[in-house]
């Protein structure tokens, strides 16, 4: 799969996706809520706000209600997401311009300096994430501020731990590190904050686990691996089992990893 | 908590450094020394504690110092995020705060190479 049909895949992926994401993508919420806690901690310089990835607004909300006087540009690789976020958002009369703008947040395209780019969940999707932050950033005003939450590569220890103990592809998609992508950002910024924090999702069954990550539209596979239907039926029996014997049945716990990142220009 | 301690160094200083130091490495255990305790300064010891109570950091002077990187345990029991987190607001533009997680007030002891790890990154920086 090239870069273009992958990305046209994601979002159509989305997409399909919108309405039971915005009902059950409750880590992206959560995510949402502490980006914007976050925000509280520096100065938003003023100037546009860029929100790459909008979704279906969990984070566009609270922007848009933060910074009355901050014009904001709400964008999204998906033209579903964007509408249903549009749709959803309730702007008050006397709050600066809002717009909504279907693009790929590694391609922007206008030359507008910003005075916070901010993204929830949205990097992992990307090919090159330290190229496309590191344009960003040159895209920031001084002083100007990225925001970003995202799923790392410590995501998933127990999917992980029953493929090596199968001894099957972890098919997961390559997810961040963000130690590499900070100091590649590190070098080209002024202040940085870090916070990770991990987070635990509880599903009826490995298979129940696989069906809220396609139910939100977030199944895309973008490792190149594939198991066989062998191989994922033996991954989901033994996932199940391993549960069952912790004297918890049908709780099937994940682990999410989460890095917030702020970043000053 | 920090006068209870105070008074309960006076009976058993050992004791109650053994507690501090257990909080200080939480979450990962510590294990006590064998001369553990042996050269213990309980004047200098008991003069810490109560600086314990009146802990101030100026920044000013953090603005001087080409690179700034601040290391902070999630789950530190001495100094806890929130504080980490607060003076991270307050730092100056040439710093980087960092948060590890699964490490306490101990972490350059517990998580000696994390530590090492975004102490090389920072210099890397330019």
């Amino acid at each position: 799969m090239n870069g273009k049909s992958e990305k046209l895949k994601i979002a159509q992926s989305f997409g399909q996706a919108a309405l039971s994401y915005h009902a059950q993508a409750s880590l992206q919420q959560d995510c949402a809520a502490k980006l914007l806690a976050l925000l509280e901690l520096w100065e938003v310089p003023p100037g546009v706000i860029l929100e790459v990835g909008c979704g279906t607004g969990f984070l566009t909300q609270g922007l848009c209600d933060r910074f009355p006087h901050h014009p904001l540009q709400v964008t999204d690789l998906s033209a579903d997401m964007l509408h249903f976020c549009q749709t959803h958002l309730q702007i008050a009369p006397d709050r600066a311009p809002v717009s909504f703008q279907q693009m790929d947040g590694e391609m922007l395209e206008q030359n507008e300096r910003y005075g916070l780019i901010v993204a929830n969940f949205v990097i992992q999707w990307f090919k090159q994430p330290i190229e496309s932050l590191l344009g960003w950033l040159e895209r920031l005003k001084p002083s100007g501020i990225l925001c970003l939450a995202f799923p790392t590569c410590d995501s998933f220890p127990e999917w992980r731990h029953v493929c090596e103990s199968l001894q099957i592809p972890f098919t997961a998609n390559l997810l961040p590190n963000p130690q590499p992508l900070i100091e590649a950002l590190s070098k080209v910024s002024q202040k940085l904050y870090f916070q990770e924090e991990t987070f635990c999702t509880t599903h009826r069954d490995a298979g129940d686990f696989f069906r809220e990550l396609k139910s939100i539209g977030a199944a895309i596979n973008t490792s190149k691996r594939k198991l066989s239907i062998v191989e994922i039926k033996k991954l989901m029996q033994y996932w199940d089992n391993s549960v069952k014997t912790t004297g918890k049945p049908n709780v099937l716990q994940v682990h999410h990893h989460v890095a917030f990142l702020l970043i000053k220009r | 908590m920090l006068s209870q301690m105070m008074t309960q160094f006076e009976a058993h200083p050992q004791s109650v450094l053994e507690t501090f130091r257990t909080k200080c490495y939480h979450p990962v255990p510590w294990e006590r020394s064998s001369d553990f305790g042996k050269a213990l300064n309980p004047e200098l010891l008991l003069h810490d504690l109560k600086d314990l109570g009146v802990c101030s950091l100026d920044v000013a002077p953090l603005k001087k110092i080409p690179k700034v990187l601040i290391l902070h345990g999630v789950q530190d029991r001495i100094v806890s995020v929130e504080k980490g987190r607060e003076l991270s607001a307050h730092l100056p533009d040439n710093s980087q705060y960092i948060e590890i997680e699964q490490a306490g007030h101990g972490l350059p002891f517990t998580h000696i190479d994390t530590c090492w790890s975004w102490i090389g990154q920072r210099l890397g920086a330019e």
